[in-house]
């Protein structure tokens, strides 16, 4: 449903304790070192106060940012940022769709969803001379399938699709998908799934041996088989990923394929559930900072953007909202919570991983029907 | 001006109508006329709706439609005649909305009962109980209702606590019952309680004097009388049943899956507008269908009694 928050509210009616935990906000990590005093100074001084505007408004996923660093942009810029919050890259996508920018200057989009909106001409080139900040993304994270030129998009984090599970429930640790497509029968009804058809789909696709791209009817087909056979053995349930961390939680079922921010909230709540990033492929997905078309202020988008990439802010915000920062200087600085930084599940080894990483391409209305009747199909048997 | 409407029946009928007939015309009639013109487009590169104009969503629909009867006691008595996948999920949707539909009867009509025949000021009461529920969010209490039947929720807590064994209720068919019903029990008692508290009961003492035992009684006079309550509630709790879809995804942990749920999929994940709204006019159609056929039945009831 949304990138945090929501799995919130779900915890909140399990317990009064939960709730308050909650509402504390406390399952963040604090930095373990204070920011450092050689981190790039603010630089009102280049910022054109006359051009800023008094507000902005920005389209992001639920929870999706630090209160803390919107609060500091409006102390030093004089800038206030409404935040409207959408659950899906779909949701966000028709808004545009439907009726052209309704007076947003910035927008999260995932991966696919960039190149979508570059296709479809939603969204307009930056300015880097005004985001002078980029230098200190990690190159990893720049000039990515969907942006090769890296003219309209700054990552802003970026993750994975893993697997968590409960080390005192499942006996055997898991390292792979092959282990959860044969999941135990004696674990019958305790596995959950995405109930997303291309994360679904993906692992069957992985574990045959294919890419989670597929487009051959053949592959995807007998991906869908795999499934529909695991379905019948493991009775697996089709939750959203925020949903499935709940239900993890609260002990309804013992393991699940999860979003890595979702595994870290319910990680927080539960220390005995354990997130790994299966070895033999699993998704990586990046959201991106990206200003719409008929953005009221690209200006002031832009100087928020630059915000956003400066290295204490970029690990504030990293440390509240528990995912992986793709600010290479925020790391050097040492200046993300340890707990995250060491943790493979949270931080995985790119470059090790390699091909075991793969970003979902969507897009291909053709291909998309393909999967949507499988996924049809898993969900009718 | 009150004048001018006094005089004049036609503006007196716009006057009373217009606001009501424009809002449905703007809000439900274009709609929905737009999304039969979508049913009937294709898909551009991202999705949405495009030329060229074509019957093919219909055809997605009913393609691998084949004839193949079969018995099977999977989850009860299974008689099928025909396969097909999204056949197959209307047929469950409307069955699932059925069932739900006289379970919710069921449980209404004896507090529609009770409720009628209390002392005037008990009956604001019990209403006003009745409708508590609206206050807070339907997305809200369905969570709440998520909790009730979790593995380590009140329900399974109270049988462990009776030494009994905890069931798996979360996520089955059973739960997504239990949510439809819950959901949809005011829709049933509200007009259920209207029709029962204008039964004149001396109809039924009348009934008895002329030899008719009490359950005869019920049948034959009082069931007709509060039949228009019943139809109203009926179609009232059936129709959105149909539709419904935070109660499946929630309650029914993509476990048990119905058509309002594949609708809304068409329109968020897998953005495919045209395909949902043929689902969805389908589902329409299939739905009014289905209620011309009650109140027919409804009213063939009545003149029996006549």
């Amino acid at each position: 449903m949304n990138r945090r928050a929501f799995l919130r509210l779900g915890l909140g009616l399990s317990g009064a304790t939960a709730l308050m935990a909650a509402c504390g906000g406390t399952t963040a990590p604090a930095p373990t070192t204070a920011p450092a005093a050689d981190g790039p100074a603010p630089q009102p001084g280049r910022v054109d106060a006359g051009t800023l505007a008094r507000e902005m408004s920005w389209y992001n996923w639920g929870g999706y940012v630090a209160d803390s660093v919107i609060d500091k942009f409006k102390q030093e810029f004089g800038v206030t940022v409404k935040i409207d919050t959408y659950s899906s890259n779909e949701e966000m996508e028709a808004k545009f769709k439907a009726g052209g920018n309704p007076g947003y200057d910035l927008i999260t989009p995932s991966d696919y969803m960039v190149s979508k909106l570059i296709a479809a001409g939603l969204l307009e080139k930056l300015n880097f001379a005004n985001i002078p900040n980029f230098q200190y993304i990690d190159a990893g994270h720049k000039n990515l399938y969907f942006d090769p030129t890296n003219e309209y998009s700054v990552a802003y984090n970026w993750g994975c699709t893993g697997f968590a599970y409960n080390k005192t429930k499942v006996a055997e640790p898991i390292t792979n998908w092959k282990q959860v497509m044969n999941w135990p029968d004696g674990l019958r009804g305790k596995l959950g799934m995405i109930d997303d058809v291309r994360e679904l789909l993906a692992v069957g696709l992985r574990v045959l041996g294919y890419s989670g791209n597929a487009s051959d009817p053949k592959e995807i087909n007998a991906a869908r088989d795999a499934l529909i056979e695991l379905k019948r053995r493991a009775n697996y349930t089709l939750t959203d990923s925020p949903n499935a961390a709940t239900n993890l939680v609260a002990g309804d079922i013992f393991a699940t394929q999860i979003y890595t921010n979702d595994a870290v909230t319910a990680r927080s709540e539960n220390p005995d559930l354990v997130y790994v990033i299966p070895g033999d492929v699993s998704t990586v997905w990046q959201d991106n900072l990206c200003v719409p078309k008929g953005a009221p202020s690209q200006y002031t988008a832009e100087v928020f953007i630059n915000f956003l990439c400066r290295t204490d802010i970029a690990a504030e915000n990293a440390n509240a909202i528990g995912l992986a920062t793709p600010s290479a200087e925020a790391l050097r600085q040492g200046l993300i919570a340890k707990e995250l930084v060491e943790d493979k599940a949270v931080y995985p080894d790119i470059a090790a991983m390699g091909d075991a990483l793969e970003f979902l391409r969507k897009g291909d209305p053709e291909v998309d029907e393909l999967y949507q009747r499988a996924f049809d199909e898993i969900k009718a048997a | 001006m009150i004048q001018v409407f006094r005089e004049h029946r036609s503006l007196r009928i716009a006057g009373l109508m217009g606001p009501g007939a424009f809002w449905l015309v703007v809000f439900f009639l274009i709609p929905l006329l737009i999304m039969a013109v979508i049913s009937f487009m294709s898909r551009d590169q991202f999705g949405f709706p495009a030329p060229p104009f074509t019957l093919g969503n219909y055809w997605d629909v009913v393609k691998d439609i084949r004839f193949n009867p079969s018995i099977s006691f999977v989850g009860g008595l299974n008689i099928r005649l025909f396969d097909g996948l999204y056949l197959e999920l209307f047929w469950r949707s409307i069955w699932l909305s059925l069932v739900s539909t006289i379970i919710t009867l069921l449980i209404a009509f004896p507090v529609a009962l009770f409720m009628s025949r209390l002392p005037r000021g008990y009956r604001s009461l019990t209403l006003f109980l009745v409708m508590i529920p609206f206050w807070t969010n339907f997305l809200v209490r369905t969570y709440a209702l998520q909790f009730m039947l979790r593995g380590n929720g009140p329900i399974n807590t109270l049988l462990r606590a009776l030494g009994l064994e905890p069931i798996d209720l979360l996520f089955t068919p059973a739960a997504v019952m239990i949510g439809l019903v819950y959901g949809n029990l005011p829709f049933m008692i509200l007009p259920l309680y209207t029709s029962l508290e204008k039964f004149d009961w001396t109809m039924i003492e009348a009934a008895n004097d002329l030899g008719a035992n009490t359950l005869q009684a019920f049948r034959r006079v009082m069931l007709p009388l509060v039949s228009p309550g019943l139809v109203a509630g009926s179609i009232l709790t059936f129709v959105p049943a149909v539709g419904s879809y935070i109660t499946v995804e929630l309650m029914g942990g993509g476990r048990t899956n119905m058509i309002g749920y594949t609708i809304a999929q068409q329109f968020s994940a897998s953005v495919n507008w045209p395909f949902g709204s043929a689902l969805s006019l389908l589902m329409m159609i299939i739905v009014t269908i289905a209620a011309v056929l009650y109140f027919r039945s409804g009213r063939g009831e009545q003149r029996t009694v006549l």
